[in-house]
């Protein structure tokens, strides 16, 4: 490699089992008909899944506190928005790009919630057995449990903040660096420096607190 | 739709890859563009989602838009400022359609306004007949939930072993829920196509989903006195979507309705090129008559076959197999082995499904799957 090129958070081999990712992953389950999702089988096989009937604050969801969210689209959010979870889901994508959203209903028939399904990172439809949700999860650990991902909701969010792509790439060298010293990588004071958004540099510092504890000691 | 788009349109009309045109209500069809053989104005080629104009080699002029999800071309037209060359003989020919790009773009904005509500009006009424299938799911979910408890009081440490030491009754109940999901999921594609392009593409054991309905059949064919049988072996998972498993229901829930008393279902997987993977169902039974082969997977059309053979059937299923074929990039295909007059004989229905970029599902177009594997 090049003395001086910037090193890129792909370059970082990652290979955490995926019996490891399950552990660490947090998932929320949010629909009104308690029996729509295998909670009870995937509890007793080691998921930390926790189960919400409606969205009552949107805060837990905002923040990135789950890896995965299965999200209903009718009856979860109806105070909130006459679009109901399809509103759940646009106003999350667009507060936090690298969350991870299952779209889970029975209404793959309504073509008018076409867009519920095509936003969603994948589908589920109801009714779904124990063995297709473990399948749905297991896919999207591996897939989206990544470091990759979360850099990918960085950078998202940050140029959306219009800071540009020499500033992007400089605070993923600072990431790597760290990690790589097997040190807790503080890019807060870094981000500050570009993006004044005091929002955005929370959701930033909370991505890389996910890659960091990706990549740092079990 | 179509025929509603062309019924609707002042402008004489076609399609693309079709060689078929049709009269507007205001303008005919010219008799020059109905002798024309090469049909350019209908090539493939000029696909266009906003309306765009095109002057044919012969001089006449055409559009290309969008009505809906519908390419439609308007043909057959003289533009009073955009065919200046063209040739005095056609420029006679096609006084009766004269236009200007203005009224072509209002008689599309109007149709596409109408076509639109149109549309609006239909997913109403479909919303409002579907609203029982949702209930249907609800309560299916019920019953999911309550066999995942029986079986979890199964000794073993993983679902699969449970499933294993658990009484026939408990699995073969297991198994009818487990069709009872998937007609539901078929019914969903059929009131709604774009659900077959739904979710992520997974790699996809192509023989474990033919394998796994052909168990769930066994029961219902050995009603009927029909054998059905795994043949071949294959180890590809191309990718594809949850709605694949739409394409093993609606083929073999075919086979079996159709195949007469004493004989067999063959579903036949094997790989083909490193990547794709080819299935064939036969099965004995009422043969598709040869002019009606091109009308099977068309939505609601019924052989004459079908209808005299099977009361039950609406002439969804095969379509809606093929909707998922098409979100998956194969077509499905049908070929009969009999003699010519005969009535009854084997009938087979195959494709090819394989990862993108690989060439082997194009196989099933350019013409290497019209032959039945044996």
């Amino acid at each position: 490699m090049w003395p001086f090129q910037r090193q890129k958070l792909s370059d970082v081999s990652l290979e955490v089992p995926l019996e490891e990712l399950r552990k660490r992953a947090r998932i929320a389950v949010v629909d009104d008909d308690l029996n729509a999702f295998p909670l009870r089988v995937l509890v007793r096989e080691g998921y930390a899944i926790d189960y919400f009937p409606s969205v009552t604050q949107l805060d837990p969801f905002e923040r990135g506190l789950y890896d995965i969210i299965f999200l209903d689209i009718a009856g979860v959010a109806p105070e909130w928005s006459e679009d109901d979870g399809l509103a759940v889901l646009e106003h999350l994508k667009e507060r936090n790009p690298a969350q991870v959203i299952v779209a889970f209903s029975g209404q793959t028939f309504d073509l008018s919630k076409s867009r519920f399904w095509k936003l969603a990172d994948d589908t589920l439809s109801k009714p779904v057995d124990a063995m297709t949700a473990k399948r749905c999860i297991d896919d999207l650990l591996a897939r989206t449990m990544t470091p990759n991902h979360y850099w990918g909701g960085v950078r998202a969010l940050l140029l959306s903040e219009g800071v540009p792509e020499r500033e992007i790439a400089s605070i993923e060298s600072a990431v790597v660096r760290a990690v790589t010293r097997r040190t807790r990588p503080d890019v807060r004071g870094v981000v500050e420096r570009v993006c004044a958004n005091a929002e955005t540099i929370a959701k930033v510092a909370a991505l890389v607190a996910k890659i960091a504890g990706l990549l740092g000691p079990p | 739709m179509l025929e509603i788009i062309q019924s609707l349109l002042p402008f004489p009309s076609g399609v693309p890859g079709s060689a078929e045109l049709r009269a507007g209500w205001r303008h005919s069809v010219p008799l020059s563009c109905r002798k024309c053989r090469d049909r350019p104005c209908l090539s493939t080629e000029h696909a266009a989602d906003h309306l765009s104009h095109r002057v044919c080699p012969r001089g006449a002029s055409f559009y290309s838009t969008q009505i809906g999800s519908t390419d439609v071309r308007l043909i057959g037209l003289l533009d009073a400022e955009l065919n200046a060359d063209c040739p005095k003989g056609l420029r006679r020919a096609l006084r009766d359609n004269r236009v200007n790009v203005a009224d072509v773009q209002q008689a599309v904005t109007d149709l596409q306004e109408r076509m639109g509500a149109l549309d609006r009006a239909v997913s109403h009424d479909v919303r409002e007949a579907l609203a029982g299938l949702h209930d249907v799911k609800t309560a299916t979910n019920v019953v999911y939930r309550c066999m995942e408890e029986v079986v979890a009081s199964y000794d073993g440490t993983t679902d699969v072993e449970k499933i294993e030491r658990a009484d026939v009754s408990i699995r073969g109940l297991l198994e009818s829920i487990a069709l009872l999901k998937s007609r539901l999921d078929s019914a969903s594609i059929a009131a709604n196509p774009a659900a077959a392009a739904y979710g992520q593409q997974r790699n996809t054991p192509v023989y474990r989903v033919f394998h796994r309905m052909v168990k769930l059949f066994a029961p219902l064919a050995r009603d009927k006195g029909v054998r059905i049988a795994m043949s071949g072996a294959s180890y590809n998972a191309p990718p594809a979507y949850a709605s694949f498993e739409t394409v093993a229901l609606v083929l073999i829930d075919n086979a079996v309705k159709y195949a007469l008393r004493n004989t067999d279902v063959v579903v036949l997987v094997r790989d083909e090129h490193p990547a794709s993977v080819r299935v064939c169902i036969t099965s004995v039974g009422p043969l598709v008559p040869e002019a009606e082969t091109d009308r099977i997977f068309e939505r609601g059309y019924r052989g004459t076959s079908a209808t005299g053979y099977a009361a039950s059937g609406s002439g969804i299923g095969l379509h809606t197999a093929a909707v998922v074929a098409r979100a998956h990039g194969f077509d499905i295909r049908y070929a009969a082995r009999a003699p010519a007059t005969a009535e009854v004989g084997e009938n087979a229905f195959f494709f090819v499904i394989a990862a993108p970029g690989s060439g082997g599902a194009g196989a099933t177009t350019t013409g290497g799957a019209s032959s039945v594997p044996s």
